[in-house]
């Protein structure tokens, strides 16, 4: 792979459920544009990986246990981030429930599956935006990201908690942007479609469903979490992206075509 | 109570709200449209002088709560063809910026507003999945535009949204189809804030495209289409009724 271009150098960014997946994605795709990078994860050895990665490829970063469903957790991550690398200027929620991605008829959800899924969700959006805000105002370049779903936009036929979530997603980026503004921080939701582990796994039982999903794709393929979606977070934080706000963006090799 | 003739005579709409105003003054217009109306709230107050209107309490906190007041409607009213769904908390219509707001709101108001709406979307389905049906859920514009210092709300609204599109999916075999109504704000939701809602794209403050902010009357004869057979191609729908304001998408 070439070597991106260093448009991050000096800046931090802090990215929840960095452990795995498109969240290790973004993680090694912002270290190598030349972020400090919070690796925030639930569970320790999975952030430990994720960091050895970056270090091999000689950046910087730190991993923080962090629980997004707990205020402290997210106070805790935020804060030792922003002391140790002197700032913090984008903040990418990526986490979701480890049950967020199980078929599921919306007729059947219980209060409990519901609730385990917006804790980490939308618990997790709204304190790392009341506590970064302080950050992200001192910052000259302040980016906030949620990472959404195509499920949120055009519902889900086997998982609408999921969908729900992430559609919520959608009307807070554009109201925050709204509020933020002001302050020359930009929040937007990028809606991606990946291959992930457990996408593969999925693929692998199902090869059929994997061949009729595939011809959906203009471009013949699922998204790969550094190069394509890391790639677009890695733009919206640059400076090229300041003045796009507000926006659901669709990463999915034209998956979606409606918007 | 209604009349035992109009069971079989009109037919059938929940009205279901929780919250804003908005489904109340629905009902009146509803019955105006031909519907046999049973106004399913947490603060049902029957429109004065309206016998085809049913008020009937209901506690979303549960998904027993809803389905125990939807049983009573029924018991009332007959079986509907039609419902009509509202659940927006007054605390989330006037909330603040998101570092000021209290974190209960979040943490408890909102989340409690998307689960009653999954009940009542969940009960819903309970009473339609034998006959069909169509089910409408109704809210402000704002979240398809983003408001300042309405973040919860905006979340709650794009959440409920999607949820409107999972069900059409899903139900769509059983005959039950599921749409969302974005309705202007100024006139519809007095207890909103709207101080900070964006006016429009346009320069300076012009009306929306038609002149005015479209009212319950206007929106009425447009829940009754949906609920017709001639809107039987139509499910999944995002219909914004606020007289081309935003014209979004």
């Amino acid at each position: 792979m070439n070597k991106p271009l260093p448009v991050l150098k000096g800046r931090t960014a802090i990215v929840t459920g960095a452990g795995s997946g498109i969240g290790r994605g973004l993680a090694l795709s912002l270290a190598a544009a030349g972020c400090r990078v919070v690796v925030a994860v639930r569970r320790r050895s999975t952030g430990e990986e994720t960091t050895a990665l970056i270090g091999a490829e000689g950046g910087k970063s730190l991993v923080v246990e962090c629980d997004v469903t707990q205020e402290g957790d997210v106070v805790r991550a935020v804060e030792q981030g922003a002391r140790e690398f002197g700032g913090l200027d984008i903040v990418v929620h990526n986490a979701n429930a480890a049950d967020s991605a199980h078929p599921l008829a919306l007729e059947d959800v219980t209060e409990e599956i519901f609730r385990s899924q917006s804790r980490v969700a939308w618990d997790g959006a709204f304190w790392l935006a009341r506590t970064s805000l302080p950050h992200l105002k001192k910052s000259a370049a302040g980016r906030f990201i949620l990472l959404g779903s195509a499920f949120g936009l055009h519902g889900a036929g086997f998982n609408p908690v999921y969908a729900g979530l992430k559609g919520g997603f959608r009307g807070l980026s554009k109201a925050l942007a709204r509020e933020w503004g002001r302050y020359g921080i930009t929040v937007n939701s990028i809606q991606p479609a990946a291959a992930t582990l457990p996408t593969e796994t999925f693929f692998n039982q199902y090869p059929a469903v994997r061949d009729a999903f595939m011809k959906n794709f203009p471009m013949g393929r699922m998204g790969r979490p550094r190069e394509d979606i890391g790639g677009a977070v890695v733009a919206l934080c640059s400076d090229d992206c300041s003045f796009v706000t507000a926006q659901s963006i669709q990463v999915d090799g034209g998956l979606y075509t409606a918007m | 109570m209604c009349a035992a003739s109009n069971m079989t005579a009109a037919p059938v709409c929940l009205v279901v709200g929780a919250g804003s105003a908005v489904t109340t003054t629905l009902a009146g217009p509803l019955a105006a449209n031909g519907y046999t109306v049973a106004l399913v709230s947490d603060q049902p107050s029957k429109p004065q002088g309206d016998k085809n209107v049913t008020p009937v309490r209901c506690n979303f906190d549960t998904r027993a709560g809803v389905d125990l007041a939807f049983d009573q409607a029924v018991a009332r009213c007959g079986a509907p063809q039609l419902l009509v769904l509202s659940i927006l908390p007054d605390s989330l219509m006037r909330a603040g910026c998101i570092d000021e707001v209290p974190s209960e709101l979040w943490t408890l108001t909102l989340q409690a507003a998307a689960l009653g709406m999954l009940h009542a979307l969940q009960a819903s389905h309970r009473l339609l999945q034998r006959t069909g049906g169509t089910i409408v859920l109704v809210g402000p514009a704002l979240s398809l535009v983003g408001a300042p210092g309405l973040c919860a709300l905006s979340t709650l609204l794009e959440a409920q949204r999607a949820l409107a599109k999972s069900a059409a999916r899903q139900w769509g075999r059983f005959g039950i189809r599921v749409h969302w109504i974005a309705l202007g704000c100024a006139g519809n939701y007095e207890e909103l804030n709207t101080t900070s809602i964006p006016a429009g794209p346009e320069l300076g403050p012009p009306p929306p495209a038609l002149g005015r902010v479209p009212g319950n009357r206007d929106i009425a004869p447009l829940i009754a289409f949906l609920g017709s057979s001639g809107a039987s191609a139509l499910t999944g729908t995002t219909l914004v009724a606020d007289g081309g304001n935003w014209m979004v998408p």
